[in-house]
């Protein structure tokens, strides 16, 4: 239903205000028909006003007749009447009819705590959906990724061997179950064109470690994984539903994939995921034993600890069973490698590997919502003094009248905690409202986003700061109240003399707090804003992307067996594209820089300097890449020269590598040419022919790592040379430079002709260069926003805090100034006296504020670059503007102080 | 055993005659509906439940929860009816309106 899903917020909200009986849920369900009346009608607009006034109708009839006891719609609670509750009932009562009569400080306070609020909320929603939120399967607790660690290479985290993966099958006792998986793409043929579609590959142990099965049929079983098995294929939930229509007969049917029939066995329930990763199609590896070695550490793993097993129990099990791998699976890595690597066993649980690093940016992000909750607080705090100011009469009539003082307090309290509620009901709009922003925002590696949504978390952790923000805000006035003096009050008759100084202390102490906290918010902005600007200069190695198209193409070796074949139907298509009108040229590699495509990482030994036995040299990105790949990256060659067709044509061994790589080892990049690398130990030497800029491959704020570049098709680089073993990749990705890159006509242009080459061959992965650019600095971008709108609020409230306060001490001292200005006082010296109360209110303020930044701003360190937390620049920007805010928000009472009245000011005695 | 009930409100007798008018098809929506095409009076729902609560508290009203239909996504309906002490309160306050009325109806039209 349209109407459940668009107006989903506020019916989850009546369902859980409604009590959780069949008359609740059919008033939810009454509401909901109503609207879908009303929608259906047409009027989509008006019936979702409509749904969310009725909806709120029913939220708050329900809520106050539980308040003050009639039974709420659908509920059995107690009747009117009971002494307390029908006095707290008076008491509301009194405390809405007194907001009514102040609609401004109720409506500014409202809004003021609803932005805070809302803007927490929202940023909450986020965090529990990525962070928080367990994974979707059972006992996920007890899942781990499996990785190993090689400190001895100064690696960190590498995946996982076949070797050493089966023998944790065979002899590890620690696993329930234990399994090995990856994601690829495959080209999916059938009826119609051919597709290209995201595939994921898993052992048998993948789905059993996740407890996990297909909403009908079978899964993967032993069989099915072993190497002459007949090729089996589970689909995908939403794969099945658009191209099978959702059919149950699917089963047992087959489809084409890379080129091999394989029969459907299984569909997997909806929104299943390998911990993060999603696939339109799921396959067996089909691994034959007698072929494995140790090496090829290129899997996942994932795995289910068997229960009471913690994870360094495991690891210290796991750790002579990588070793033992070595006589299992011999022919590979040998012993003294893996002990000079120091490898060993690495767990994680499951969830840290689902949500990666991303947690720095939403801790940053929660403390900067709340933060400009406290400020939102000390706004409306600020305000409810001053009414409590106008209203110490009322209070002294009713104190003497017979009020309790708790009561006066309670009362106090009570419309504090309306604001709140009224402010967190708010709020909740804001924040699903703001939240749809933030999907859509939101970086595309920001994992687990599917997971996002308000839930009871969400909505209990909004209730909780709106009671909480309503005590902090309620508290103060009630302090105050301690020392209140009735008779003092009356005799006063409202003037406002010594308490109303001593509230303006407090008053400028909640200021000097706000421009504290805004302060730190701008600094976190200015920093980000730093960081983005850095990331904007930074050299990715190409140039010009705005005209360069990206798409790879992949194909399988059931299309075209032969390897040669293969790379010259790469190149027949490349030259093909070349030929459209508007291309100036095309180049073919195994990953365009930063799309983390494809390519390998792998150690080079030089020949100038050998490594010793058992030791391998630094591990070395690999690229495949053809003649025109440089040219059409616009990647400057910086000695030497790019690949000619020739060079691939006649197999030389020749190789090209990035400035880094030369000059970390001949210190000049032309000295590098003529020397010679290789990736096989026993020497399958290449020549450098060439040295290319360096390319930010791993994204535009990492280091470039240094490059091998190898020939489109060559001889493999792990083979021994006279063993003429060809190396090749069946899936390229293409460059494509043209004035035309980014219009429909050159996407379909370039279909054509790979239809017209081989008809179940498909086009995937198409984006623009800039695009990949931009998902590069997402994460920045991201935060920068985020951290943005919460500074450029932080910067508005101050504002208003310094010139509500100073406009109000301006107030208190009519009468001095109109004696001042009777006396002689010239205007110029008044103003200058007002300005400099509001200096010195933001000076405290900001420095404060800068003690506070650089303890702050260290959290978020991780998440700039190119600036230092402590960057003076930003502080001493950030201070100026702040300041120039402060002072244009007191220079507007400065010019009234300076134009009072002298008559009027002292008439009023 | 009789009930003192008292009078009914204005809004509480439009309630139950409406549910009376709408006879076997009085359902939360419908009544809304009936009072503002026929009475030209828009309630919000928070404002009906809660009057329809009273009215059942004070016994004036029943309700029956009513058998899922498929297009409601198997949630339950309510349906209401006045019970017999609603239609005596009914009478009751009519009659008064009536006596007070007479002798009136040229005022009032």
């Amino acid at each position: 239903m349209s109407g459940a899903r668009s107006s989903g917020l506020l019916h989850a909200l009546l369902l859980m205000v409604l009590p959780d009986t069949d008359v609740g849920r059919s008033v939810a369900a009454d509401l909901l028909e109503e609207y879908q009346r009303r929608a259906d009608a047409s009027k989509h607009v008006a019936a979702r006003l409509w749904y969310m006034r009725e909806a709120l109708a029913v939220v708050g009839h329900s809520v106050s007749d539980r308040l003050v006891g009639v039974q709420g719609p659908g509920g059995n609670g107690p009747t009117r009447g009971d002494g307390g509750i029908g006095r707290l009932w008076g008491d509301v009562n009194i405390v809405l009819r007194t907001l009514a009569r102040a609609p401004g400080f109720a409506a500014v306070s409202v809004f003021t705590l609803a932005v805070g609020i809302g803007a927490n909320t929202a940023i909450f929603s986020l965090a529990n959906g990525v962070l928080l939120k367990p994974l979707p399967y059972e006992e996920p607790e007890r899942l781990v990724g499996v990785w190993n660690t090689a400190p001895g290479m100064n690696m960190e985290l590498v995946v996982q061997s076949p070797a050493v993966h089966f023998t944790y099958v065979d002899e590890a006792r620690v696993f329930e179950n234990v399994g090995l998986w990856n994601v690829g793409t495959v080209a999916v043929t059938g009826a119609d064109e051919a597709t290209q579609e995201s595939a994921i590959w898993v052992t048998e142990g993948v789905f059993a470690a996740l407890r996990v099965q297909p909403a009908f049929g079978r899964r993967f079983s032993h069989e099915d994984n072993s190497p002459e098995a007949a090729p089996t294929v589970i689909l995908d939930w939403g794969y099945w539903q658009t191209r099978f229509g959702g059919d149950p007969a699917v089963v047992g049917q087959t489809i084409r994939v890379d080129g091999v029939v394989r029969e459907i066995i299984g569909v997997m329930p909806k929104g299943f995921r390998v911990r993060d990763a999603w696939a339109s199609v799921f396959l067996p590896y089909q691994f034959d034993r007698s072929e494995i070695s140790v090496g090829n550490f290129s899997f996942q793993s994932v795995g289910r600890l068997k229960p009471g097993v913690s994870i360094d129990l495991a690891t210290a099990e796991l750790a002579p069973l990588v070793f033992a791998a070595v006589d299992k699976f011999p022919g590979g890595i040998s012993l003294g490698e893996l002990e000079e690597a120091r490898m060993g066993p690495l767990l994680h649980p499951l969830k840290e590997d689902a949500v990666g690093d991303v947690g720095d940016v939403l801790w940053v992000l929660l403390g900067s919502a709340g933060i400009l909750l406290l400020i939102a607080c000390a706004n409306v705090a600020n305000l409810s003094l001053v009414r409590a100011e106008s209203r110490s009469r009322e209070i002294a009539v009713r104190a003497a009248l017979g009020a309790s003082r708790a009561r006066i307090a309670g009362q106090f309290l009570l419309e504090s905690l309306s604001l709140g509620t009224f402010g967190g009901l708010f709020g909740l709009g804001l924040a699903h409202v703001s939240m749809h922003m933030f999907v859509t925002l939101a970086p595309v590696d920001l994992p687990r986003l599917e997971q996002v949504g308000l839930d009871i978390h969400v909505l209990a952790f909004t209730a909780g700061i709106s009671i909480l923000t309503s005590l902090l805000v309620g508290l103060l006035p009630m302090l105050r109240k301690r020392g209140f003096s009735m008779v003092g009050a009356l005799k006063e008759g409202g003037r406002r003399t010594g308490t109303g100084r001593e509230r303006h202390r407090v008053r400028s102490a909640l200021v000097v707090f706000q421009v504290t906290m805004a302060l730190v918010l701008l600094v976190g902005s200015g920093l980000l804003i730093r960081s983005f600007l850095a990331l904007r200069d930074v050299d990715p190695g190409f140039r010009n992307p705005d005209s360069v198209l990206t798409l790879s193409i992949d194909i399988p070796a059931a299309e075209v067996p032969d390897l040669e074949e293969m790379a010259g139907t790469h190149e027949l298509i490349a030259a093909s594209i070349t030929g459209l009108p508007g291309v100036s040229s095309v180049g073919l590699t195994s990953s365009v820089t930063m799309s983390f495509l494809g390519g390998a990482n792998d150690a080079i030994y030089v020949e100038d300097f050998p490594v010793g036995e058992n030791r391998t040299p630094p591990l070395r990105r690999f690229q495949w890449i053809g003649p025109g790949y440089l040219e059409t990256m616009q990647n400057p060659v910086i000695a030497g020269r790019d690949f000619a067709w020739d060079d691939v044509r006649s197999r030389l061994p020749v190789a090209i590598v990035t400035e880094n790589f030369a000059r970390e080892n001949w210190d000049d990049p032309a000295a590098a040419l003529g020397k010679r690398i290789s990736a096989y130990r026993s020497g399958s030497w290449r020549e450098i022919v060439g040295v290319v800029g360096n390319m930010r491959d791993n994204g535009v704020a990492q280091d470039p790592p240094p490059t091998i570049f190898w020939p489109l098709i060559s001889h493999s680089p792990w083979r021994a040379m006279d063993e003429d073993v060809l190396f090749s990749w069946r899936t390229m990705a293409y460059a494509i430079r043209s004035e035309r890159a980014n219009t429909a006509s050159l996407l379909s242009d370039i279909r054509r002709i790979v239809r017209n080459t081989n008809s179940n061959l498909a086009v995937a992965n198409v984006q623009p260069l800039s695009s990949i650019v931009a998902r590069s600095t997402a994460r920045t971008t991201f935060t920068l926003v985020l951290v943005g709108v919460a500074g450029a609020v932080a910067l508005l409230l101050g504002a208003v805090g310094v010139y509500g306060v100073i406009s109000y001490a301006v107030s208190l001292r009519t009468r001095e100034m109109g004696v001042r200005i009777a006396l002689g006082a010239q205007t110029r010296l008044l103003k200058g006296m007002v300005l400099r109360q509001g200096l010195v209110l933001a000076g405290f303020g900001v420095l404060l504020g800068l003690g506070a930044s650089y303890v702050a701003t260290r959290l978020m360190s991780r998440l700039l670059f190119g600036v230092n937390p402590a960057d003076p620049v930003t502080y001493l920007a950030v201070t100026a503007a702040l300041t120039g805010v402060a002072l244009l928000a007191s220079y507007v009472p400065a010019r009234r102080a300076a134009r009072v009245d002298p008559i009027e000011a002292l008439r009023t005695e | 055993m009789t009930k003192r009930h008292g009078f009914l409100g204005e809004f509480e007798q439009m309630l139950l005659l409406a549910i009376l008018q709408l006879g076997t098809e009085a359902y939360g929506p419908d009544v809304a509906r009936e009072l503002e095409s026929k009475a030209g009076r828009r309630v919000s729902r928070g404002t009906l439940y809660s009057g329809m609560e009273r009215l059942q508290k004070k016994g004036l009203l029943r309700w029956e929860i009513e058998a899922v239909t498929s297009e409601r996504g198997g949630i339950p309906k309510r349906r209401f009816d006045v019970t017999a002490d609603g239609l005596d309160a009914l009478r009751t306050s009519q009659r008064a309106l009536t006596n007070l009325r007479a002798g009136l109806e040229e005022l009032l039209g």
